[in-house]
């Protein structure tokens, strides 16, 4: 099942800032709900424990992850991983703008997602993941605008 | 909008004329179902009543919107009412049971046999989502022969004293008002009916219908009545018309049947297709297996088959509303919906069939689709008349009604 995500964000915080936060994947891992056990497991790599739950459907996804900085501002995040009978790889581009003041997010994520969850229907998945990454985006953004 | 129901009014569009109100109408019934597809898969593999059905179709105005607009509704006609039927048929039927009981047997109901104070009492509420309604006709000794009805009713002291248990009663428990359909306790052929507040006292449920196997989302009761009370004021319809508004509702209610059936379909069709060109068995996607085509073929003609019947029915619904005291017209339309529905219901519960096999295991699953899907289409073949009954009514409207098989 492939699904594609995307959206803009306005931050109420400088752009460098913003910037450091999200190319930071161990900051960006508190913002995720029901995550544990992050783990630098390389200079720009990491592993992630994520609970993954849809209606009754419910487990633990083991994400393994690399960060990369583009030259125009932009960051990738590539995912991959999977749990009880299901296998999903995620990419997620992340290009930030603004000034000293504020913040633009324009991102997109590609989700490609195999086993039981693919057989939910993509309208039910869909729906359940765009909860879940508006979530993680007001986290992120409470953060920010917080600090 | 989703797009097998955008399809179905692109090709209504040929031989009808939709009215800009019309059309913002289904695309507020698109956005209602969009908005409830969550909600109701979490509610149905709890297998627990959605409760958001109410709210959310009163937000989107599609709770009343066959109700005459001078009652607070939108006016659907029957043929715009069949598409929004249709569209939350693809959620399944537990939400398509809600919305038949709450719009098509009760508000259309109010609105055809009510007074007008029994309108404003209890119509222009109801399609606000602030009465929920219910149609209390099966007992458990009278399913497919209403008219053998134990239920009784009594004049004492200026009101009417009701005595009875009613079946498998969609929204009965959720209810506020529920018609109830009762024979006179001195003369059984005289059956009449009333709205009876589920408030009053004497009105209980004796059991909740948790062991269905499907329409887990929808509220199935039987309510029963103890000396239930019920004021001049709340005899519907008239002493002894009794079975003639229930038939005239049983109308409505397989209308709504049929319709919610093509929604199934549909919901079906878009369950193959994305699981056939995902899953991979045999190193290709099981898409390109051809007995897989072949169930997923049948089920885009099941569609095509289903569509027509209810949609001409539909028709002929909106010319009877003009005309409703035009004999021929009756009868002709109740053959038409008897066909639309057994059709329709039938090839629902079919599709639903082939979907859980393109499913293969995931599909005997409530978590899958196709597996909820099945588990609901079963009951469009029983409730509202079963295919016996449409047999039946069928072959009489062919034969004549000399030949009524049921007397």
């Amino acid at each position: 099942m492939k699904i594609n995500f995307s959206g803009n964000e306005h931050i109420s915080a400088g752009v460098s800032k913003s910037e450091r936060f999200i190319a930071d994947p161990e900051s960006v891992s508190k913002c995720i709900p029901d995550s544990k056990e992050f783990q630098n497991t390389g200079e720009h790599a990491f592993s992630i424990k994520v609970e993954v739950g849809i209606g009754t459907l419910k487990g633990t996804f083991l994400i393994n992850g690399t960060v990369e900085k583009g030259q125009d501002n932009s960051i990738a995040y590539r995912l991959s991983g999977g749990g009880f009978g299901n296998k999903a790889s995620i990419l997620l581009s992340i290009k930030i703008s603004g000034d000293e003041m504020r913040t633009d997010l324009s991102w997109n994520a590609d989700f490609d997602i195999s086993g039981i969850i693919s057989g939910l229907g993509q309208g039910i998945v869909k729906k359940v993941s765009e909860e879940k990454i508006s979530e993680i985006i007001n986290n992120v953004k409470n953060v920010l605008e917080a600090k | 909008m989703e797009e097998l129901f955008a399809q179905s009014i692109k090709d209504l569009s040929g031989i009808y004329h939709f009215s800009e109100d019309e059309l913002k109408i289904l695309e507020d019934a698109d956005k209602a179902a969009d908005e409830l597809s969550e909600s109701e898969f979490e509610h149905y593999i709890k297998r627990e009543v959605n409760p958001d059905h109410a709210k959310v179709l009163a937000k989107y105005k599609i709770i009343g919107a066959s109700v005459d607009k001078k009652y607070g509704g939108r006016g659907a006609n029957p043929l715009v009412s069949v598409l929004i039927k249709e569209r939350l048929g693809q959620l399944g039927m537990g939400l398509s049971s809600f919305v038949n009981v709450q719009m098509f047997l009760g508000e259309m109901m109010i609105q055809r046999w009510g007074t007008e104070q029994q309108k404003d009492k209890y119509l222009r509420p109801a399609v606000k989502g602030e009465k929920i309604l219910a149609y209390g006709l099966t007992e458990p000794e009278a399913g497919s022969d209403p008219a053998s009805m134990q239920t009784t009713y009594e004049k004492k002291n200026g009101k009417y004293i009701l005595n009875g248990s009613k079946y498998l009663i969609t929204n009965g428990s959720i209810a506020d008002n529920l018609i109830i359909f009762a024979r006179s306790k001195e003369n059984k052929d005289e059956k009449s009916a009333f709205i009876v507040n589920s408030k009053s006292q004497g009105f209980s449920i004796s059991m909740k219908m948790e062991e269905k196997i499907g329409l887990f989302t929808s509220d199935t009761a039987m309510p029963q009545l103890d000396d239930v009370e019920v004021g001049e004021e709340d005899l519907f319809g008239g002493i002894g018309n009794g079975m003639h508004i229930a038939y005239s509702g049983l109308m409505n209610g397989r209308t709504g049947v049929a319709s919610a059936s093509i929604g199934v379909i549909e919901a079906c069709l878009n369950a193959v297709l994305e699981r056939a060109k995902e899953r991979i068995q045999h190193g290709k996607e099981i898409g390109k297996h051809q007995l897989i085509q072949n169930h997923i073929a049948e089920i885009r003609q099941n569609l095509e088959m289903a569509r027509w019947p209810v949609y001409f029915a539909a028709i002929r619904k909106a010319e009877y509303e003009k005309d409703p005291n035009n004999k021929e017209l009756i009868s002709e339309l109740d053959l038409r919906i008897s066909l639309a529905k057994k059709i329709a219901s039938r090839l629902a519960f079919e599709s639903a069939d082939r979907a859980v096999q393109v499913f293969g295991g995931f599909g005997y699953s409530i978590l899958s689709p196709a597996g909820r899907l099945f588990c609901d289409s079963r009951v469009a073949r029983i409730y509202e008349g079963t295919d016996e009954i449409q047999t039946l009514k069928i072959a009489e409207g062919v034969l004549g009604k000399d030949f009524r098989a049921f007397r």
